[in-house]
């Protein structure tokens, strides 16, 4: 749906801490946080969680649930594709990780509040 | 039928949802340092994730349920409103506009007017954004509302309530990085709703093929419902829209989409939030792919609902070509799928909300308390004071929900908002762009004269003294934008050309020839892949509309 883009990225603020005047953070921790707040993960882990109540549903359902949607059990492909792309999107994750940007100079970097521009 | 009954499955998957959605809020407001954090994300984020944002900023309740509905009203030619409409906006934005937004690090684009204009000119455009921003999202929290009472059976008043606690909970804590996460996550949701829900319904009536058939034999539609391009003569109209091919190509196509997609704010941040300037550039672009091929699943739902649930187009709320797809959700979908679809629903809803709620925190923060009210405090004062306006703007919106309310037809009201303040602004930007003698009184003249146009021509119009071009509205609003577009430019050239430009040297990086290129420090040197070329992109993209219209010619 959209191109790759494999460009490692960093969460907004965990770089450049030290430009608001807060105490260097250590840079494993920035980078598991960096991680844990990827959105691939996010939808990847939500996806394979309703993947899954709708396969169940799909596979335990009552017969009015498996046959409602022009007789096709909708929730079993769904939940199958679901889990599919939820476990792509965690494996593209995994695959390749969040990496914090290095700090830029200072003047422009984030977290770093310029005064408005003047005309 | 409309009301939907859920099961327990259905509000697991609901609540599931919201606990992400509130997660999110807390977890992002723990990376929040600064206020352009909270304002523009840091400018830290890769180009696809800005860019599904920035498809799913305007894929809000408006978006969803019109569209729908006028596929069922209108049938095919609705696709102008994506393959005109939007996507060659997009490509613009990409290609030419981003540039100039990015490239001159202004955080907002009335911040651009105060660069290349001056402070008369950001002021009015600053004020007007905000009303008009707090207008369109209390729009959005009533089709919310409107949406949850009729599916849910909840009260309007609480429907709206809870649904603005919510998205007041998500975006005071994380800002606009909060809103973006919350963007793309909905963006999936909603299609992992439509996509199923759509061929199980297209199956239902045998297919494409089927479908077709039922149309050709559909009154009204009949035929000219399932081509874009036919019956668009002049004075000789037989198309479904009931407009031409001028207010087509020229109201809609280029006035009112241009102006809304590459001047609106709550989409242009988007952009602004991208990591660098190549980034920023392939955002509309990124989000123009999807644009091309969500008609699949918003159109045709819509057409497939007008020819299988009777008395769809009734004057009953129920009946009304809004609902037409809560009613194939009803009809088709079964405990499980039910609930992502109202999840999809929902998320969508709170997203549109959520857009202009963000767009219009940074720009009264940026561009008016900041610009003139409280200048030059510290970082941690405009940071507060972001999360307070989220709190107004907020409850301003709740209370325009209910201004909302006592409009019979929703999508007057929102046209008549779009063509006011989105027709003249692009008239102002496009000729500020590429036209370097263009003085700052000229543009603030062209504003207010085109934002006075616009709204004279509304009502004009509505009160039938001028257009008589049959019944349909939407013609009106195409002629409405021309109309706002002319007099706008015209009053910007008579202007600029008795007042006095501006030093060549301030317009560096405002107009066209004078762009400027990215940071040095900021180049990725993967983006200079070659296909990574905004260029290659947009060209890729503008093949594709091409294709698209002439299959479905």
């Amino acid at each position: 749906m959209t191109e790759p883009d494999d460009k490692p990225f960093g969460v907004p603020g965990t770089e450049g801490a030290s430009a608001t005047g807060e105490p260097e953070v250590d840079e494993v921790a920035v980078a598991k946080a960096a991680n844990r707040f990827d959105i691939r993960r996010l939808i990847g882990g939500l996806f394979m969680l309703y993947g899954l109540i709708l396969l169940v549903l799909g596979l335990v359902g009552s017969h009015h649930v498996k046959t409602k949607a022009a007789g096709i059990n909708v929730n079993l492909w769904t939940g199958l594709a679901m889990l599919v792309f939820g476990a792509l999107m965690v494996f593209w994750a995994l695959a390749r990780p969040t990496v914090p940007k290095p700090e830029k100079v200072a003047g422009e970097g984030p977290g770093q509040i310029g005064p408005a521009p003047t005309a | 039928m409309l009301r939907l009954h859920l099961g327990t499955v259905d509000y697991v998957i609901l609540a599931i949802y919201f606990a992400v959605v509130l997660g999110i809020g807390f977890i992002a407001r723990l990376s929040i340092k600064s206020d352009l954090d909270f304002f523009l994300s840091g400018r830290s984020l890769p180009a696809w994730i800005t860019g599904i944002a920035f498809i799913a900023a305007n894929l809000g309740a408006l978006e969803i349920l019109g569209q729908s509905a006028n596929g069922a009203e209108y049938g095919v030619p609705t696709v102008h409103y994506y393959w005109i409409g939007a996507v060659p906006a997009m490509v613009f934005l990409g290609l030419v506009m981003m540039p100039f937004y990015y490239g001159s690090k202004v955080r907002s684009v009335p911040e651009y007017l105060r660069l290349r204009f001056n402070e008369a000119t950001h002021a009015f455009n600053a004020a007007t954004f905000a009303v008009a921003t707090v207008l369109i999202s209390g729009v959005n929290l009533f089709a919310l509302a409107l949406i949850i009472h009729l599916m849910l059976g909840w009260s309007i008043t609480l429907a709206i309530l809870i649904a603005a606690a919510l998205v007041l909970v998500y975006i005071t804590l994380g800002g606009l990085t909060s809103a973006i996460y919350n963007e793309v996550l909905q963006f999936f949701v909603i299609v992992a709703a439509l996509l199923p829900l759509t061929l199980v319904a297209l199956h239902s009536v045998g297919g494409i093929a089927g479908l077709k058939h039922k149309v050709e034999n559909f009154k009204p539609l009949g035929s000219p419902g399932l081509h874009a391009w036919d019956g668009l003569a002049i004075h000789h109209h037989t198309n479904t829209l009931g407009s031409d091919w001028v207010g087509v190509v020229f109201g809609l196509g280029f006035v009112l989409g241009f102006g809304y997609w590459t001047t609106n704010f709550a989409e242009v941040q988007r952009a602004l939030s991208a990591s660098n300037l190549s980034a920023s550039r392939r955002t509309p672009l990124i989000g123009a792919i999807p644009k091309l091929f969500l008609p699949a699943i918003i159109i045709v739902p819509g057409l497939i609902a007008v020819v299988t649930v009777h008395g769809l187009g009734g004057s009953a709320v129920s009946e009304s070509y809004n609902t037409a797809i809560p009613h194939l959700i009803g009809n088709y979908l079964p405990e499980g799928m039910l609930g992502i679809a109202v999840t999809g629903l929902l998320a969508a809803f709170m997203a549109g909300v959520a857009a202009n709620v963000t767009a219009f925190n940074t720009v009264v923060t940026y561009d008016i308390l900041q610009a003139y009210v409280w200048k030059e405090r510290d970082p941690a004062f405009y940071l507060r004071t972001g999360r307070w306006v989220t709190v107004v703007g907020i409850l301003v919106s709740v209370g325009t929900a209910f201004i909302a309310k006592g409009y019979s037809n929703i999508m007057n009201y929102i046209q008549t908002l779009f063509s006011i303040f989105n027709a003249p602004l692009f008239a102002t930007f496009i000729i500020a762009m590429f036209w370097k003698r263009a003085t700052p009184w000229g543009g603030f003249w062209s504003l207010i004269a085109g934002t006075a146009a616009a709204y004279a021509t509304n009502r004009l119009a509505a009160y039938h003294l001028i257009f008589h071009f049959g019944s349909a509205t939407l013609d009106g609003s195409f002629w409405q934008a021309i109309m706002a577009f002319s007099v706008d430019a015209a009053v910007m050239v008579a202007v600029s050309l008795m007042t006095k430009p501006k030093p060549i040297a301030e317009l560096d990086g405002l107009v066209w020839g004078m762009a400027k290129g990215d940071d040095e420090a900021d180049i990725d040197p993967r983006d200079k892949l070659w296909w990574r070329s905004p260029w290659l992109l947009g060209g890729i993209i503008i093949a594709c509309v091409i294709a698209l219209n002439i299959i479905f010619i």
